[in-house]
């Protein structure tokens, strides 16, 4: 399967799993459950579309690594920039919607009598998916000078003349 | 074995750390919070053994784990007054390994006094925290239930 084939099916697999599941899936579920969610002081609406944006981002940075030499600094660049779309990605799954609570959620609910909080602490995935995404980082570079020492070594080859 | 190839493995490797201490770490603590709810000896009992004297209340678990790592679990209870200062507090903490289950019995002492203010119409409350750490207590979850104590009793 070539590099492009290989990109435009990846592509609309993370555009189906992460734009149209998330766009779809709300409508299958009753809007009393929403309203639920919405007290507890989470925002899913919001949630959905940052996830379906990721999705969308994701879907481009996919078809554009395709489509580019991996020797050009647009590849390095839309690698990077899937990194980066990885790590936000974790951020807001663990923070449900809200990234910069780092994985510390708090969920509030009315009780009969009372409330109800919950705290989730899930700073260790967070932790986790920045050393992740680091290692991809460094990976992703790595790639590139190798893929450049590559075509320089196919270079020089090319241009010798034969014996 | 190139640079690349070993950052390759340690990636791989960092993830599926993830996933699975995610999946179990999940697994453990819903099981205990499942465990300790549908025990089936949870209760809260208030008792005022003459009137015009003290009180107490208390609060007896049986927390279970379920799931395949060990969980350190925290039980508190509090009565606060109107004001949110606490009259009385007590905890345990409990250490169960996967499969395990151990009872805990909470105890809290209300002063005739305290009693009286509650009879004559304060707003007191009473809070019940259950503390959950796992994966050696790098992932948790709080919760926390707050009622009115004229809910409680």
């Amino acid at each position: 399967m070539s590099r492009r084939t290989s990109a435009v099916l990846s592509a609309l697999f993370t555009l189906v799993i992460f734009v149209g599941l998330p766009l779809y899936a709300p409508s299958q579920i009753p809007e009393e459950y929403f309203e639920m969610i919405s007290e507890t002081g989470v925002d899913l609406n919001a949630f959905i579309y940052q996830i379906a944006t990721i999705g969308l981002i994701a879907s481009v940075l996919t078809l554009v690594k395709g489509f580019v030499p991996m020797t050009s600094y647009i590849y390095l660049l839309a690698s990077l920039s899937s990194n980066a779309m990885m790590l936000y990605f974790n951020l807001v799954t663990f923070s449900v919607g809200d990234f910069a609570k780092f994985g510390q959620v708090t969920v509030t609910t009315d009780i009969p009598g009372g409330v109800n909080t919950m705290l989730l602490d899930m700073r260790l995935f967070i932790q986790l998916a920045f050393l992740a995404v680091g290692l991809q980082v460094i990976y992703t570079v790595l790639e590139f000078i190798n893929a450049r020492k590559e075509e320089a070594k196919a270079g020089i080859e090319a241009s010798t003349p034969p014996k | 074995m190139k640079a690349v190839q070993v950052v390759g493995v340690l990636i791989t490797l960092v993830q599926l750390g993830s996933i699975v201490g995610f999946g179990l770490s999940l697994h453990t603590m819903a099981g205990v919070v499942m465990g300790t709810i549908s025990g089936g000896e949870m209760g809260i009992e208030m008792n005022v053994e003459e009137v015009g004297g003290p009180g107490s209340m208390e609060l007896n678990l049986s927390p279970q784990n379920p799931g395949f790592l060990e969980a350190t679990a925290t039980f508190e209870i509090m009565i606060l007054d109107d004001l949110g200062a606490p009259l009385d507090a007590d905890y345990e903490t409990v250490i169960l390994s996967p499969g395990d289950s151990q009872p805990v019995n909470l105890r809290l002492e209300i002063s005739a006094s305290d009693i009286m203010r509650i009879v004559e119409g304060m707003e007191a409350s009473v809070e019940v925290t259950i503390s959950l750490r796992t994966l050696y207590d790098l992932v948790g979850i709080t919760n926390t239930i707050k009622l009115e104590v004229g809910e409680t009793i």
